[in-house]
């Protein structure tokens, strides 16, 4: 993590120094507000039913609290999705902005760690992983492009080259998502599209010789698509209460599907909560 | 130097109180049929919350009047010229409409044919997220 932190840092810096600076090239529509100091936070509370990708794993159903912010300052930003998220929040440096683009320096984990004592797991997911070898989590570096296609849709683009773990392949990640009003709910979906070879791929579903078992047999994994979709609904309840909704599916890839380790092709989570919209 | 800024006070509510009887000279015109006690126009809600700034607001209004004489009684709001319902030889009704907008909605309650506002009463919009940012657009779906 320090050396992401450390590459991060370094080239926030040059950028800085040679004056792209997001003050610079930032040119907003006159009533976004985009260029501004500031963010907003809002607490979740949760009932969730979950479907674990990992073998065993008991179906969960039961609560989630989780804090869901972004706060914005001269470009720098930091941001934790909840539910949507993974381990610790995002942080990036926005470099450049119009109407259309922007584009961060940003550093987020994309896989979870396994069978890690802080494991950012829902419920005992992970119990049936016993005799399985620790898994760190997969924190990177990389560039994230926005395409703002109008109000209502966005196009989002990760390419991750650099790892705190063993790995120096990269990850790519591609995001669609359209939101759209019916009366005064607001609902919203999206698809993704993840790639990773097969260095991560084996790194999480690869069983080795050290940890096989008659449970899990040596198992190499190869590259692979990580699929997603989700549709969600959010209906204001008051100015500071939203009723929020969702259904969201992950479908592995074969490499990781056939893992001894994992269960079903496609992990899902349905939520439905109330979010208290601090600021 | 009190008595300066003292003065400026007083110069300064005359004159608002002056443009408040100004703009509302049509509301007030005509004194014996005046917006009082007896004469009210209520809806329910009063309030309509939607997500985002400057989205519509969809909303279910329940308008109810009651005057202290019966006439022709008319009701408008201030999103369209034409009236929402008239009633004949009434002092009291009850109207129900759903409606949309993305600001406050007056409504008025006229005799009919004529501007004399017998009561009044304001829809409000509010919004849960007040700015408009493409990052909570992205945000929100990534």
């Amino acid at each position: 993590m320090y050396k992401l932190l450390g590459y991060w840092f370094a080239l926030v810096t040059l950028t800085v120094i040679l004056g792209f600076t997001p003050g610079a090239v930032t040119a907003q529509t006159s009533n976004e507000d985009d260029s501004s100091n500031g963010g907003f936070m809002e607490a979740s509370f949760a009932i969730a039913a979950f479907d674990s990708r990992f073998v065993d794993a008991p179906h969960h159903f039961g609560n989630v609290l989780n804090l869901r912010f972004n706060y914005q300052w001269n470009g720098f930003f930091i941001e934790d999705k909840g539910l949507k998220g993974l381990g610790l929040p995002g942080i990036g440096y926005n470099f450049y902005s119009d109407p259309a683009w922007s584009f961060d320096m940003y550093i987020s984990e994309v896989h979870t760690s396994i069978r890690v004592d802080d494991s950012d797991t829902i419920n005992n997911e992970q119990n049936g992983l016993i005799g399985i070898n620790p898994r760190k989590s997969d924190n990177r570096f990389g560039l994230r492009a926005t395409h703002y296609i109008n109000e209502t849709s966005a196009l989002r683009l990760l390419i991750a080259p650099i790892s705190d773990l063993e790995h120096h392949d990269t990850h790519l990640a591609l995001w669609y998502g359209k939101t759209w009003q019916y009366f005064n709910a607001n609902l919203y979906t999206t698809f993704s599209a993840q790639y990773d070879n097969s260095k991560t791929l084996n790194y999480y579903y690869g069983v080795s010789d050290s940890e096989a078992s008659d449970k899990f047999p040596v198992y190499t994994a190869g590259s692979g698509i990580t699929l997603g979709a989700e549709f969600g609904i959010s209906y204001p309840l008051a100015t500071d209460w939203v009723l929020e909704s969702s259904i969201q599916f992950t479908r592995l890839p074969s490499s990781a599907h056939n893992s001894p380790i994992v269960d079903p092709k496609i992990e899902s989570i349905a939520q439905i909560s109330i979010v208290y919209v601090l600021f | 130097m009190t008595w300066v800024s003292s003065t400026f006070c007083n110069i300064c509510k005359g004159i608002s109180l002056a443009c408040l009887l100004g703009l509302n000279h049509h509301v007030w015109a005509d004194s014996s049929l005046q917006t009082t006690e007896t004469n009210k126009l209520q809806i329910q809600p009063n309030t309509c919350v939607s997500l985002h700034i400057n989205q519509a607001c969809f909303v279910n209004l329940k308008m109810s009047w009651r005057t202290a004489k019966p006439n022709n009684y008319c009701l408008y709001s201030s999103a369209q010229d034409s009236p929402l319902k008239c009633w004949v030889a009434s002092n009291q009704g009850v109207f129900t409409q759903q409606f949309s907008t993305d600001n406050t909605l007056h409504f008025y309650l006229k005799l009919e044919k004529s501007s004399v506002v017998i009561a009044a009463s304001a829809l409000e919009v509010s919004w849960v997220y007040k700015k408009q940012q493409k990052s909570r657009l992205s945000w929100r779906l990534f």
